[in-house]
């Protein structure tokens, strides 16, 4: 396990040689939010009192944290994956003696360190602005960001394995990634989605990757429709995990290479 | 400069441009299967984008003045200032750094042709744009609904040369996201700041959306908002074209010269193992 963390540790150290760069992520993420806001409250303007600005300006700041932490905004760790896969530099973990899933997922969290640490910020700064209606509202952010950080996981890893079968699947996973920006509330809160798509995309795993532990901060009881939401997520957690070990497993048989 | 010197200037440009436009297609032309991914992908890109106005618009029934239908317009525009910057600007910047990081900068300066020039022209991905941006582009024009947007000629003409002053602030933009790299060795986040920003500030926040002080400062020191909103507006009426027209064309001009006082900045600052 010490050997993961090692590979954390050395690649974020390596991000500190640029100090410029540092500053200007952060500086992005600030205008992001800026923007965002002002977006946000010409909307909330327009919709007569239906919108509440601090509710949907907290909800952002939620679920952009979220959306890093879990890795489901255009899924670094999927990319990784990639351009392993693309530049033959797989086969150098292929040879070695660690686990590759593991090591890979190491180098991209450690590579999106940055990112990591203001998704905590976002975090703090959105539960600040709302904060949590009650310790329920916390177990069930706990379990829900459990089942997001699991999704996001197959997500990222379904993306990697297309390199093994397509020369450069980036524009595809770009494709997909607008949509699942959309279709995970991480764009719109799946609340002002009309009443009917809002009901089908319920029953999909996108919700679950970054609506779910958002909206979990600012449910207070248990009911029926929560129950329903957190199973629904556990089944996708599964089915996804599963499917996508076994694309996997099936892409790394077939993978032929230089000294493997 | 002589007239005779300007020509052979103008001809070597003009092969130059060919040269490096023909040989992109080629080398793009060589991935098909990439070509019908990035379709796809630009394709689903528009749709996520049409269908999130849709939402916001069921929502609202208006933002910052404008209509859904006037919304869907702005996003055409937006769009079209999108892929125009992606061909004659960001794919060759974006390739910049590297070359710079890893030396590769030595072979371009040693080249008998002008430098900036030559980047600039050396990733015109005419094959790229056009899988990536017609079918998309399509598909907006499609769901504006144009007979209820009316433009005069007088519109049409300053809305068209605002645009164009606009590209060129954004290209500036980008340009002094990129030569940090000069200096620093990398300028991959500054870039992206640059980008980021851009996008932020064009994504469906219509000028009339902004402060005033807000307008000034996109529209001057970082002038972000010339090509797409200050363009909407005109076309929609709902500014004074000749005051952005002027606005704009004193913007562009300037950052021309930025551009070139901070090209020649970076080139001075250039350190190589050859040089």
């Amino acid at each position: 396990m010490g050997i993961y963390f090692d590979i954390v540790k050395f690649n974020f150290l390596r991000f500190f040689a640029y100090p410029w760069e540092i500053v200007a992520s952060v500086l992005k993420r600030i205008v992001e939010l800026l923007f965002l806001i002002l977006f946000w409250s010409l909307v909330a303007k327009g919709s007569n009192g239906n919108i509440n600005l601090t509710q949907i300006i907290s909800y952002f700041f939620i679920s952009m944290g979220i959306r890093d932490l879990v890795m489901s905004h255009w899924g670094p760790f999927g990319s990784e994956v990639g351009d392993e896969i693309k530049s033959g530099q797989i086969n150098n973990l292929l040879v070695k003696p660690v686990s590759v899933i593991p090591t890979l997922y190491s180098i991209s969290v450690d590579k999106s360190g940055m990112r990591m640490l203001l998704a905590i910020i976002n975090l703090i700064i959105g539960i600040a602005i709302f904060p949590p209606k009650s310790f329920i509202s916390i177990c069930l952010f706990i379990i829900f960001f459990a089942l997001a950080l699991a999704i996001s996981f197959a997500y990222n890893l379904f993306q990697g394995t297309l390199y093994f079968h397509l020369t450069d699947a980036l524009a595809f996973k770009n494709g997909i990634n607008n949509f699942v920006r959309i279709l995970s509330g991480e764009l719109i809160p799946l609340y002002l989605f009309p009443f009917t798509i809002g009901q089908i995309l319920r029953f999909s795993p996108f919700p679950s990757m970054v609506y779910g532990p958002t909206i979990a901060l600012s449910t207070s009881k248990i009911d029926e429709t929560v129950i329903i939401n957190i199973l629904i997520a556990i089944f996708w957690a599964i089915v996804l995990n599963l499917l996508t070990f076994n694309f996997w497993k099936r892409s790394i048989k077939n993978y032929e290479a230089i000294g493997i | 400069m002589k007239l005779s010197e300007f020509k052979e200037s103008i001809r070597e440009r003009w092969e130059l441009l060919k040269a490096n436009t023909v040989f992109t297609a080629q080398r793009e032309l060589a991935y098909a299967g990439n070509n019908w991914t990035n379709f796809l992908a630009t394709f689903m890109y528009t749709l996520a984008a049409l269908l999130f106005i849709k939402v916001i618009y069921s929502n609202v029934q208006s933002v910052a003045g404008y209509s859904y239908n006037q919304m869907l317009f702005y996003f055409f525009v937006y769009q079209m200032t999108y892929y125009t910057n992606f061909l004659l600007s960001y794919n060759s910047l974006d390739d910049l750094i590297p070359d710079i990081n890893n030396g590769n900068m030595d072979m371009i300066l040693v080249k008998p042709v002008p430098s900036l020039y030559f980047i600039m022209t050396r990733s015109i991905s005419v094959v790229s744009v056009v899988t990536k941006a017609i079918p998309p582009m399509l598909a907006i024009i499609l769901s504006v609904q144009w007979s209820s947007l009316r433009f005069s000629a007088e519109e049409i003409i300053i809305g068209i040369i605002v645009w164009i002053m606009g590209l060129i602030a954004i290209h500036v933009i980008q340009l002094l996201g990129t030569i940090p790299a000069f200096w620093f060795g990398e300028s991959d986040n500054i870039l992206d700041l640059a980008n980021g920003t851009l996008q932020a500030s064009n994504t469906l926040i219509p000028l009339q959306g902004y402060s005033p002080n807000l307008q000034k400062l996109l529209g001057t020191v970082m002038p972000m908002l010339i090509a797409t909103a200050f363009t909407v507006s005109i076309l929609l009426g709902k500014s004074n074209p000749i005051f952005l027209l002027v606005w704009a064309v004193i913007v562009g001009v300037i950052s021309l010269i930025v551009r070139d006082i901070a090209w020649k900045a970076a080139l001075k600052h250039y350190t190589s193992a050859s040089s």
